[in-house]
């Protein structure tokens, strides 16, 4: 009799590779090389993990069409099966494996359109905090302001593209045709957070978002705004300030 | 092991109740239907925070649930993943269920998740494996855990046990209860060309602490013959509803899901499939009043 372990190891082993031929200790009633049956299985796991991926990337689904992404998924499940039942965390290096995948290489705003799905499905996930309000932050001593440093939300998450990845989702998610989008007209910074229920997408000025990214790693106030005054001449402090109030990205400050 | 006093404090009906679906979030919270309970799949519930655990939280304040685990993989060879184990145990932990179950089946294999409920050979040392699983996540959850029946579509050449001395022997070993769920014994029965009835009244009902009620899709093999896939896409057949009302009708009064996972159909939909179940299980309870 063959051991427990062999058996599995050869079932597991069928499931995702090409041939999925029956592992030798599987029969059944009606045909002793139950091909057709096993084949159940191997279905069942493919439609299971790539329906998991179709549903954290409904636009770049849209993009590609349904056909092509299922048949990128398949690859990719192939190549990167997952490593745990916490598959909250599956797909994670899909946006990185779209941007190596030759048969895409003609749609290079695709891995960044995956990214910020993929940062969407985190916020959607992320803990929950009370965000500050502008009168919670109005305590705060004026003569401390720029030493002040604050706490983001646990939601917040950070995307900079070369290309239109904001325009381009945005598009999609209102149904409007791609061809409105100017492809060529430079990247785009979003900010992605759910103070509350709703996921919040937010095209970013320049510069807000290396003022964020150096407040989000615990930089003061006074410091980070320099930084974002010297790589971005136009950046207006009380313009970024007021716009992170109103998204919800402050839960605490530095006392 | 169990926790009683948890496990009275928050009981489940021996009513209908469904498998509960985001679709159907706001229109429950809005109407508050007359219905026993809901169950969830841990896995589901197993981020840190956003909608999920707020529509879960505020369903869970107004109804009795259940959670399922779908990926411990307590019928696999290998060690359980911890990691997933305490993570089940937090799920468990934060919603207080009136009940909690998981699969005779596996589904981690080395590093690998293959996301199904995959089969194991019934013999002895596939049965020390499943026992030792089973004591250990009683042990960390700390209460008594409910296992399913699988459906399944092939059968080994090294099982020397039938399926159910399999179930009453991991019962007896480890003390945790069974799920029956009867659209599996339907679809392996039919799957490996025996009576799904005769394979009912050999159940243990006594142990039985949950019945799955689902509909299935249907194939057929090399041979030609008929292949039922447990695919939980549409409502169950008369020939399911009609083991059911048999399993009822002899005595088992016990807490009933409707299971419909893919293609969820509106609220209204699987609402009528569990007053129908709920219409079953009064009957024979009220033949039961009846009788004494």
């Amino acid at each position: 009799m063959p051991l427990p372990s062999d058996i599995e190891k050869s079932f597991a082993a069928s499931l995702l590779d090409k041939d999925g031929r029956v592992p030798s200790d599987l029969t059944s009633y009606s045909s002793p090389v139950p091909q057709s049956r096993f084949n159940i299985y191997r279905n069942n796991v493919h439609v299971a993990l790539i329906d998991m991926m179709a549903a954290k990337f409904p636009i770049v689904l849209k993009l590609v069409g349904e056909e092509f992404f299922r048949g990128a998924a398949r690859v990719y499940i192939r190549a990167n099966p997952p490593t745990s039942a916490m598959t909250i965390n599956y797909g994670k290096g899909f946006p990185g494996f779209l941007e190596n995948f030759e048969h895409v290489q003609d749609v290079p705003y695709l891995a960044d359109v995956a990214r910020l799905e993929w940062l969407r499905m985190e916020a959607y996930n992320a803990a929950d905090r009370k965000s500050l309000g502008g009168e919670d932050l109005a305590a705060i001593d004026h003569d401390r302001l720029i030493e002040t440093s604050f706490e983001l939300h646990p939601s917040l998450r950070l995307l900079q593209s070369e290309y239109p990845v904001y325009s381009i989702w945005q598009a999609n998610i209102d149904g409007v045709a791609l061809s409105s989008v100017d492809l060529n007209s430079g990247g785009e910074d979003v900010l992605i957070i759910r103070p509350r229920l709703e996921v919040l997408v937010i095209k970013l000025a320049s510069g807000h978002c290396d003022f964020v990214r150096a407040l989000g790693s615990g930089i003061a106030l006074g410091e980070a705004n320099e930084r974002a005054f010297e790589s971005h001449e136009g950046f207006d402090l009380q313009l970024a300030i007021s716009g992170l109030i109103g998204c919800g990205a402050f839960t605490g400050f530095s006392k | 092991m169990t926790n009683l006093s948890s496990w009275l404090d928050k009981p489940i009906p021996a009513r209908a109740g469904v498998g509960l679906k985001p679709e159907h979030f706001a229109e429950i919270l809005d109407t508050e239907p007359d219905i026993g309970w809901f169950e969830v799949h841990a896995e589901n519930y197993m981020g840190d925070g956003g909608p999920p655990h707020h529509f879960l939280s505020l369903i869970r304040e107004r109804y009795p649930l259940s959670i399922h685990g779908v990926g411990l993989s307590i019928g696999g060879e290998g060690a359980l993943d911890a990691e997933h184990l305490k993570r089940l145990k937090t799920v468990v932990d934060r919603y207080s269920p009136g009940l909690f179950s998981e699969h005779l089946a596996w589904s981690t294999h080395g590093d690998i998740f293959y996301s199904d409920l995959l089969p194991l050979p019934y013999n002895e040392a596939t049965l020390e494996t499943v026992v030792a699983h089973i004591d250990q996540v009683q042990d960390v959850v700390g209460r008594q855990m409910l296992l399913e029946n699988p459906a399944t579509y092939v059968t080994f050449k090294s099982s020397d046990m039938a399926e159910i001395d399999f179930l009453r022997e991991i019962v007896a070993r480890t003390g945790c209860g069974l799920l029956l769920d009867v659209n599996n014994v339907y679809v392996a029965g039919t799957n490996h060309d025996y009576s799904p009835q005769a394979y009912l009244d050999a159940f243990p009902f006594e142990h039985v602490g949950e019945i799955h009620l689902a509909g299935h899709a249907e194939a057929r093999d090399d041979a030609g013959a008929r292949v039922l896939i447990d695919a939980h896409d549409r409502a169950l057949v008369d020939d399911v509803w009609a083991l059911y009302e048999r399993v009822i009708s002899s005595g088992v009064s016990v807490p009933t899901l409707i299971e419909w996972d893919n293609d969820v159909p509106s609220w209204a939909r699987l609402f009528s499939e569990a007053q129908k179940a709920d219409r079953i299980l009064k009957g024979a309870q009220t033949e039961d009043a009846v009788a004494v």
